[in-house]
């Protein structure tokens, strides 16, 4: 189906003049150049914290985490680099590394960041099985440190990392081991700020030498990246798995629900029979599904519009389900299935 | 479109690094083309508006926040240009977006919805030209926005405020008539 997209833009492109010669000769780069500088040098220095993203916490944690009962520790700290063979870049290659450092998070999962001096994230590394399963499907690479920072609470938090536990540690290295004070001091800032601001009491403490080392060993020792290969084919095998029972569920769904979408009323009134409600509230709970009713006072025209909508997301996730078959699908992880990502998750945090 | 790579490359761009200029103009010239196409019909004005597009474009560009999307305002400043050159030549009315072009405009829907001028358009590109016929005025909007402009469905569905999956649903059926449209059109297969 691509194809015939493609056809389109190849119809235009073939009309388009290459002016790319004519326009750069234009222009005063140099100029450009100059403009820029003179921008920055007159803004305020902390502009770290403008794209802050406001996600609500009063959601309740959905899903169960098989952790462990020992505690789970959360910890930011810039530690001395180890080999990156592993580190993993937009490209999936190595990145050389010059004057970065590298920021590492642990709380079971287990993450190291490699950011460069412009505070940007330039490769992203599991350090344990469980860091490598939370990273599997993000990418943070080209995003700012603070920015990445808040998105891996977010996530832990979502994942209900900080359920039974809420304490945090956070140490920073530069590239010779050495303590950097004042980065430090930056990343317990804004983590202080972000927890204060999500309502969520979790206790800040630094980590030690001793405690980092102990993590590093534990990677080599435990060949962590020889679980990176096997991953991606669990990841992709349970996501497809969990896509097709999502369609079996919804199939079943609708079907019990299509007896009252083919009801031919034009009159709404509120149903009295209520077999059908504990499927929705099961389909609900489990694919974090939003109802726009209550289910204590469900009427014909909820059912009929629910049943409509289901049948539509149906067909959505089907063609999604060809699109990745066919290798043809706009992203490797489709915004159609985004709420399977977590039940896979899951589901591998259990089996690790 | 990619839009966090247009967005890195605006950034290295305003830097003065000329050298991303090729990978930028690679990614929007059928977008622009087609906006500026949209308005005037003559090849060689087009290619001078096409030029004076990127030009203002990387002339303004300290004026676009980091977090903005650079290519809305590609887009706009292609169609204002475009329109002011209609206006001088007074081939066409046009309604006056001189204040606007000289703004950061970031609203695409701005950008992107046609003008009387526009409707009659015929492309030298006969698949597009059938399907501009033979869809819907809706239909056409979403295969612009989604196959010419490159936004990804779930964009566009926020951009015409509709349900995701209303979106996903005409945009299954537009791909099965164009899998038609293809055959008449080319009396072939791909």
């Amino acid at each position: 189906m691509r194809k015939y997209n493609k056809k389109i833009k190849e119809e235009l492109e073939s009309k388009v003049p290459d002016l790319k010669v004519t326009i750069k000769c234009s222009i005063d780069w140099k100029a450009i150049k100059d403009m820029n500088e003179e921008k920055e040098n007159s803004c305020s220095y902390n502009k770290l914290n403008e794209n802050v993203k406001q996600k609500s916490f009063k959601q309740p944690f959905k899903f169960k985490v098989a952790i462990s009962s020992f505690a789970c520790v959360f910890l930011v700290c810039l530690s001395i680099i180890l080999p990156l063979s592993l580190a993993k870049n937009e490209e999936g290659k190595t990145i050389q590394i010059g004057e970065n450092y590298l920021l590492t998070i642990d709380v079971n999962p287990s993450i190291r960041l490699e950011i460069d001096s412009n505070d940007t994230v330039v490769s992203q590394t599991g350090l344990n099985k469980d860091g490598i399963i939370f990273l599997y499907k993000e990418n943070f690479v080209g995003e700012k440190a603070n920015d990445v920072t808040k998105e891996i609470v977010d996530k832990l938090n979502n994942s209900g990392f900080f359920k039974y536990n809420k304490s945090m540690r956070v140490c920073v290295n530069d590239t010779n081991g050495n303590k950097n004070e004042n980065m430090q001091n930056k990343i317990t800032s804004t983590l202080t700020t972000y927890f204060k601001q999500a309502n969520e009491n979790v206790e800040l403490s630094i980590l030690n030498h001793d405690e980092l080392t102990k993590i590093e060993n534990l990677y080599y020792k435990n060949d962590i990246k020889s679980f990176e290969y096997k991953i991606a084919e669990d990841y992709n095998k349970k996501l497809m798995e969990q896509a097709n029972q999502k369609l079996l569920t919804m199939q079943a769904l609708t079907s019990i629900l299509s007896f009252y979408a083919n009801i031919i009323d034009d009159e709404d009134y509120e149903l009295k029979e209520f077999s059908f409600i504990p499927y929705i509230k099961d389909y609900c709970n489990k694919y974090n599904y939003n109802l726009y009713f209550e289910l204590d006072k469900v009427t014909l025209k909820n059912i009929k519009e629910l049943y409509h909508n289901l049948m539509q997301e149906k067909e959505t996730l089907e063609f999604t389900l060809v699109e990745i078959k066919n290798g043809n699908a706009e992203s490797n992880f489709p915004n159609e299935m985004k709420d399977l990502y977590y039940l896979v998750e899951d589901i591998l945090y259990a089996e690790n | 479109m990619k839009k966090q790579k247009l967005m890195k490359l605006t950034n290295e761009l305003k830097q003065g690094k000329s050298e991303c200029f090729d990978e930028f103009y690679d990614l929007t010239k059928v977008s622009v083309y087609y906006t500026i196409k949209k308005i005037v019909k003559d090849s060689n004005i087009l290619e001078d508006i096409m030029q004076d597009t990127y030009v203002k474009f990387i002339n303004s560009l300290q004026k676009i926040d980091a977090n903005y999307n650079p290519f809305s305002y590609l887009l706009m400043i292609a169609r204002n240009t475009a329109l002011d050159e209609c206006k001088k030549n007074n081939k066409v009315e046009c309604l006056d977006f001189t204040e606007e072009s000289e703004s950061v405009a970031l609203n695409l829907e701005k950008a992107i919805t046609p003008l009387s001028c526009e409707m009659e358009t015929k492309f030298d590109a006969p698949l597009l030209n059938y399907c501009k016929d033979k869809l819907s005025d809706e239909e056409y909007k979403i295969l612009e926005l989604t196959v010419i402009y490159g936004y990804k469905r779930v964009e566009v569905a926020e951009m015409l405020n509709i349900p995701k999956s209303t979106l996903n649903w005409q945009y299954n059926n537009i791909l099965k008539k164009i899998k038609n449209f293809y055959k008449e059109v080319y009396n072939e297969k791909i």
